[in-house]
């Protein structure tokens, strides 16, 4: 017989197939049925921060320096909106983010209950991608569709909110049917684009014939992991490669790598 | 890159390697737009081209070489405590900087030795990013020194993670650039504004009884000749550390581009105001 499991306990297993091991938090009202379930699962750590922004800036330093999704959670209201900061920021830089938000239960949505705010609407134009679960029958799959859509293709932050009755909804779960469980990084090539043949052939043209060649590489060869093949062409084609913003893209003495071209100086 | 497309690079033919087809063009106007994955495209452009030279390119680009005004009037240069930062740490340290001019330095002046290892909010430009992120940088690259570098304005926006840091015994390595300044507006107010410092000073706790208060290590850095015991004392601590570096209340970050201008007209030091 299968086992009856809680939404949360249901959203718990699903971020474990998605390979989370950490996440950064802050508990409230709407979500604290995920927090009882929380210790049933030890392999997810919590961190406990002061404050919801820090949670989201966490989860994007994760992200950033590990490759994979960065996940933190807020309660509903308050909690949301505190993240707000944090989940533009990742956006701007094409982080791979995954919000959990609580929400008031069904059928408060809309009647301006405690702590209750459209974290959705306020969300829509700083995420890649948000979703409010409306039962719990869509749980796991909507927490394999936000990650998704998170880590593939151009990354970038997505947010799950999750009212607080579908937290408790009792479901039999199988486990991983949906799941993508694909873990690390796993971007689906047949998702990225290709340049087009004649592209390439003109772009070769230009390189090949121009007299002062420049690459300026920004945050793309980071997501790419292309640091290798970037210092090749620059030394190959005795390109000049620079680093827009604030990219680490190269080792820093390299004859082919110069400076920071653009920096924060441009907009302060 | 730009305060000003009109004038970027008018004679350039652009190549532009997007992942997103929605971005190509969509600022600088290109000859070629290649969509798809960064690595592939430049591994299919290898294949393609011949090796070659550009030894009068590589001669013109040398005379663009100018030395740097930035003015360092104490023994603190943003230079020698990032290089000193660089040395504690053999290389093998990410930094995560805040925003700001401390921020800018960290990109130009750190000697970076290994990709992606400066993490920070280059897009949104979020003051308050670096101590919480840091944290997760911690998470993500355990065993591993990871230093969250702020101005004394960006640190104050989310200083109270060193809690977080000491529950959940993240060992973040925590330096203070502090000027007594939000220091690039002050910079800004500086050049555009005829120097009227409109709410740019900014009052500091004293930090070392702030690390103290979290029951945590800190020092107070005011002269070079202290730069090296206090980062081997952050590092050999097996946990969080804050170190708050004095710096020259006015260095400014050049070259700057003024709001608007495009990037061959950079301020490149103080006398042109003067």
């Amino acid at each position: 017989m299968r086992e009856q499991l809680t939404g949360s306990q249901i959203l718990c297993r699903a971020l474990l197939e998605e390979g989370v091991d950490v996440l950064f938090g802050y508990p409230g009202g709407a979500i604290m049925p995920f927090y009882h379930a929380l210790p049933e699962y030890p392999e997810l750590r919590h961190v406990l921060v002061r404050h919801e922004q820090a949670a989201a800036h966490a989860a994007d330093g994760y992200a950033r320096a590990s490759g994979r999704p960065g996940v933190c959670v807020a309660t509903s209201g308050p909690g949301a909106t505190n993240l707000v900061t944090g989940i533009a920021t990742a956006h701007m830089d094409n982080t791979p983010l995954v919000a959990i938000t609580g929400q008031v239960p069904r059928a408060m949505i809309g009647r301006d209950a405690f702590q209750e705010t459209d974290i959705i609407g306020i969300t829509q134009p700083i995420t890649k991608h948000n979703r409010l679960v409306e039962d719990v029958e869509e749980l796991a799959e909507a927490v394999h569709e936000v990650f998704t859509v998170a880590r593939e293709g151009r990354p970038g932050p997505v947010l799950l909110d999750v009212p607080k009755d579908v937290q408790n909804q009792k479901l039999e779960y199988a486990g991983g049917a949906n799941g993508s469980a694909r873990g690390a990084t796993g971007r689906r090539e047949g998702l990225i684009g290709r340049p087009t043949p004649t592209a390439l052939v003109e772009a070769a043209r230009l390189i090949a014939r121009a007299e002062r060649p420049l690459i300026m590489a920004g945050h793309g060869v980071i997501l790419s992991d292309a640091y290798d093949e970037l210092r090749t062409l620059a030394e190959h084609t005795a390109c000049r490669a620079c680093m827009a913003r604030y990219t680490s893209t190269a080792p820093f003495n390299r004859p082919t790598s110069s400076s920071v071209s653009g920096s924060g100086s441009t907009t302060g | 890159m730009t305060g000003n497309l009109a004038a970027f690079a008018r004679g350039a033919k652009v190549i532009h390697i997007e992942l997103d087809a929605s971005e190509v063009g969509k600022n600088v106007p290109v000859a070629v737009g290649l969509v798809g994955d960064a690595r592939g495209i430049l591994r299919e452009l290898l294949e393609a081209l011949e090796a070659r030279h550009c030894d009068a390119w590589r001669a013109e680009i040398a005379t663009f070489v100018r030395p740097r005004f930035e003015s360092f009037k104490g023994e603190l240069s943003a230079e020698g405590i990032l290089g000193a930062v660089e040395d504690a740490s053999h290389g093998r340290c990410t930094v995560v900087s805040d925003v700001g001019q401390h921020q800018m330095w960290v990109a130009k002046l750190f000697r970076y030795q290994r990709p992606n290892t400066h993490i920070t909010s280059g897009g949104l430009g979020t003051m308050g990013f670096a101590v919480p992120a840091a944290m997760g940088v911690v998470m993500a690259r355990p065993g591993e020194p990871v230093w969250a570098i702020s101005g004394d304005g960006g640190f104050q926006m989310n200083m109270q993670e060193i809690a977080t840091m000491v529950q959940e015994r993240i060992p973040v390595k925590m330096a203070i650039f502090n000027n007594g300044y939000l220091g690039m507006v002050r910079q800004w107010q500086q050049f555009f504004h005829g120097r009227r410092y409109s709410s740019t000073p900014i009052w500091s706790p004293d930090y070392v009884r702030l690390a103290e208060a979290y029951g945590i290590p800190g020092w107070r850095v005011e002269r070079g000749d202290q730069v090296e015991a206090a980062l081997r004392g952050a590092l050999d601590h097996d946990g969080p550390a804050l170190i708050e570096f004095l710096i020259e209340q006015e260095a400014n970050v050049f070259p700057m581009i003024p709001p608007g201008a495009s990037l061959s007209e950079p301020i490149e030091s103080e006398a042109v105001t003067a």
